[in-house]
């Protein structure tokens, strides 16, 4: 009986969903301005790369950091909406490791607003996803980077090629190791898909959640490049900060 | 061969297989991840025939269709009938969830064609260990695969299971579908319809997870849940194998517990109890000995009075009769603090504490100092349960924490709420149990508490060069600031103020009436300033005299010679009566300084205010009557030189 009332009440008074991040009213599955407001707090102060996006501190106007300088990336452009720092660090881990797969459509949605923003004119041929291995996809149920490019995708009306990138190798979390340490510990770690057959030549989107030191999506990028995509713009929720280092000026 | 196609879908998803198993005189029912693990398993209990009776499915299905199962009364007839009976009622339940009937013909794998690789499971010390972790407690697959680390997947998998056959441990589904689409999660409680999504752990489109308690690891439709608990306590789905006519038990039974060894408990240093903490310990004892099973009571001090180590003696008590008590809270702090002070008092080989960021301890402890979103973790397990400060934020309103504390607690397992200010559910639990509330109106020094007292006036102008206090606020801070070492906490309600009252205070400092007091001896702090501690630590200190806070200071902050003040003290969606009583307990808890002054400054008097007032003259008026406060009271106060 009680349960019947609970369904009732369920129906006609469906939860009352605000901002997904803090529970404020408002429209449902759309993060508050007040989040988002925080979100823009925490990058005040700071620069991303005109190359690959993360942020600087302590800058002024566009600038190529040094690592970029040093080690060109294959990918054209890499950007991320927010420093991945305080509440967006949190935003993400929940997102990823306490099964908020919801928040992919707020997340999505300010990903492909910052798409519309930075490339007014640019099409992409497709949307590729940073594949998880299937042990970690099976162990978390979902790949987070495979949502938001749907939400992307299904936005910007751009076709999803999920199967274009495949983990073949199942690496460690990469939470503790230093810059160098991430590289070796994703060579190899992907391959071709059959999709990316498709995408000769072509201009692609590649998604990641979140963009620290690059290694993920370089290899990526490699692979991609190896099967003969043309151009490869990355896009991530968060991009890392990076403080007390001296990036060369343009 | 079919038996094959099941093990090789089980590996690569979660999904579980409701199968039956035929031997001689005897016929077993249950569900499995690794079902060949099972089938090899049984065929050494002289088990010939295995039928898988459905494909394998989520959890949240299969266990539902196996309760339903368990239900229904087909224990008598042959195991072809039997068998029959099962494959019709799996078909009525999968159809009845909208899903594909069970296959024509069951497919009979007959024990001599099973092949499994070899035992590769832990020796007995490892799976005792394991069983020693799920005691009491309610964990995923995730969580216990944490604890026990080196272990892979398949082997814990295959280890779970054999503790589920032996009937050590249980299976739960995390969630399952109560009625309809209705959906109910077995470790928050939370009862909804959930958005269903695709879930590559099971391969369902219709999977779906809790969103209440993803804090604690994402739990989904598919994830099991294993607890070492035999007592269920409800109508909740805990599988364990239907099994007629024989035992399973594999491996030697569980090491008899060791029998409760006296347990002494000390108070630290050299307190004594005061008569009203007596009192107060005395009833408490006798609510533990004599109180209904399942009962509730309430203690309901004075702020300072010294509740926590009232429950020591029942505690003790409890410990010497070889049962288990939990002391929770919802703040972390708490349990940070109480955990050295319990260990303390009853040693620390008795004594773990658990809260977000500490290790999980393998074995099992009598008693526990959790934060209350721990206790989340844990199932039919406490005989006792202690709630400190459980009108503390976010306890009152967070169902899922008060369904945590009930599901802690063994059938007939008792709780005690420790609170300064009970909250309107306490009060109705505490006398639908009929028990008395037992309370501590005075502090050990004897002294009352300090009275607030009530300034009607707006504290704060806005002038063209920014924000002013009120002269008359100004003057009270000053008056107060005059007595040596004073202090004052000033509490606003919002965070935008901390700052807009420091810097009203600041460019007061140096003119009359706060001549005396430098702008730095000015400081704000609130939820949001990394420094909180800090200055916390330096106000404590003494380093400077006037901190204005937000309620983020309401509770276990002493200061000593602390004076209150609370402007906007009627905005009552944040100043409610417990939080101003809480505020005001801040004054006078020290020996040396029994007495404070608290203001609460507004425009007009709130509700809260009265009643925040009321309920300490109460306490009081209480403890003048029993005869708690200290003869010379009055006289005491008047002679102390400040």
């Amino acid at each position: 009986m009680l349960s019947a009332i609970t369904g009732l009440k369920a129906l006609i008074f469906p939860e009352s969903k605000g901002c997904p991040l803090c529970g404020r009213r408002g429209a449902p599955h759309q993060i508050c301005p007040f989040c988002l407001q925080v979100w823009a707090d925490l990058a005040e102060g700071l620069v991303p790369c005109t190359k690959c996006g993360r942020f600087y501190s302590g800058q002024e106007g566009e600038m190529i950091c040094w690592e970029c300088r040093e080690d060109e990336p294959q990918y054209m452009i890499s950007r991320g909406v927010a420093p991945f720092e305080g509440p967006v660090r949190e935003a993400v881990h929940y997102f990823k490791f306490c099964g908020r797969r919801e928040l992919a459509y707020p997340f999505g949605e300010l990903m492909a607003a910052l798409l519309v923003q930075l490339f007014p004119f640019r099409s992409f041929s497709a949307v590729v996803p940073v594949p998880l291995h299937i042990n970690r996809l099976r162990e978390r149920g979902y790949n987070q980077a495979a949502l938001l490019a749907g939400v992307i995708a299904r936005i910007l009306k751009i076709p999803l090629q999920e199967e274009a990138l495949l983990r073949v190798r199942e690496t460690p979390s990469q939470t503790s190791l230093s810059r160098q340490e991430r590289e070796a510990n994703m060579k190899n770690a992907f391959i071709p898909g059959k999709e990316a057959l498709l995408l000769k030549g072509k201009r692609v989107l590649l998604v990641d959640d979140v963009y620290t030191t690059g290694a993920t999506v370089k290899e990526c990028c490699q692979v991609l490049a190896s099967a003969g995509v043309g151009e490869v713009y990355v896009i991530a929720l968060a991009a890392g900060v990076v403080k007390d280092k001296n990036p060369k000026e343009v | 061969m079919e038996y094959i196609t099941i093990m090789l879908s089980s590996e690569q998803r979660l999904l579980f297989q409701l199968y039956a198993a035929q031997g001689r005189g005897k016929f077993l029912f249950f569900l499995s991840p690794v079902p060949l693990f099972d089938f090899n398993y049984l065929a050494g209990k002289e088990f010939d025939l295995f039928f898988p009776v459905v494909s394998p499915l989520p959890l949240g299905l299969a266990a539902s269709i196996f309760k339903d199962l368990c239900g229904t009364n087909f224990k008598k007839g042959s195991p072809k009938l039997l068998l029959e009976k099962i494959r019709n009622l799996c078909s009525r339940e999968l159809g009845r969830r909208g899903l594909p009937a069970a296959q024509e013909e069951v497919a009979v794998i007959p024990a001599a064609e099973i092949v499994y690789p070899p035992d590769t499971l832990p020796g007995y010390e490892e799976l005792h260990e394991l069983e020693s972790l799920l005691k009491g407690r309610l964990l995923s697959l995730g969580e216990i695969q944490s604890v026990v680390g080196f272990w892979g997947k398949e082997i814990l998998a295959q280890a779970l299971q054999l503790l589920c056959l032996e009937g050590k441990t249980a299976l739960l589904p995390a969630l399952y579908r109560k009625k309809g689409s209705l959906v109910y999660c077995q470790r928050c409680g939370w009862e909804g319809i959930p958005d269903t999504h695709n879930c590559a752990r099971c391969g369902s489109s219709e999977c779906c997870s809790c969103p209440d308690c993803g804090l604690l690891g994402s739990l989904s439709f598919c994830d099991p849940l294993y607890t070492g608990v035999d007592d269920n306590g409800g109508d909740e789905i805990c599988c364990k194998p239907l099994l007629m006519g024989a035992s399973l038990s594999k491996t030697a039974p569980l090491r008899k517990a060791p029998a409760p060894r006296p347990c002494r408990w000390t108070l630290p240093g050299d307190i004594k109890f005061t008569p009203p903490q007596e009192a107060a310990a005395q009833h408490l004892l006798k609510f533990g000995r004599e109180g209904k099973p399942g009962g509730t009571c309430l203690v309901w001090a004075a702020c300072g009075a010294g509740k926590t180590e009232v429950s020591f003696p029942l505690i003790a008590e409890m410990l010497n009769q070889g049962k288990k008590v939990l002391f929770a809270s919802p703040r972390r702090d708490v349990v940070l603090e109480i955990a050295p002070r319990l260990a303390l008092a009853f040693g620390r080989e008795r004594t773990a504490a658990l809260y977000g960021g500490s290790s999980t301890p393998k074995k099992e402890f009598p008693l526990l100092a959790a934060t209350t979103h721990q206790v989340l973790r844990f199932y039919h397990n406490f005989d006792l349960v202690i709630l400190d400060e459980g009108d503390a934020y976010p306890f009152p309103e967070s169902r899922m924490l008060h369904y945590g504390v009930e599901k802690a607690r063994c059938s007939g397992g008792k709780l005690v709420y420790l609170t300064a200010t009970p909250t309107s559910w306490m009060l109705a639990q505490a006398r639908k149990s009929r028990v008395d509330i037992i309370k501590i109106p005075a502090r050990p020094h004897g002294f009352p508490l300090p009275v607030p007292k009530f300034l009607k006036i707006a504290p704060l102008q806005k002038t063209r060069m920014g924000y002013e206090l009120q002269r008359q606020v100004l003057e009270i801070a000053a008056e107060l600031l005059k007595k040596a070492g004073s202090r004052i906490f000033l509490f606003v309600p919002s965070v935008a103020l901390t700052s807009l009252v420091g810097e009203a205070l600041r460019s007061a400092a140096g003119s009359y009436p706060l001549e005396h007091l430098k702008p730095d001896s000015v400081q704000w702090t609130h939820a949001g300033d990394r420094d909180r501690k800090l200055k916390r630590e330096r106000f404590f200190a003494g380093e400077f005299p006037l901190l204005v806070t937000t309620t983020i200071m309401e509770r276990g902050v002493t200061v000593p010679r602390v004076n209150v003040l609370v402007l906007e003290a009627a905005q009552e969606g944040i100043f409610d009566t417990s939080t101003l009583v809480q505020i005001a307990g801040r004054c006078g808890r020290s020996p040396d300084y029994p007495t404070g002054e608290v203001w609460f400054i507004s425009r007009e008097i709130s509700r809260s205010m009265r009643e925040a007032r009321l309920q300490i003259m109460g306490m009081n008026k209480e403890a003048q009557r029993k005869g708690y406060l200290r003869g010379d009271w009055e006289e005491m106060l008047g002679r102390i030189v400040f």
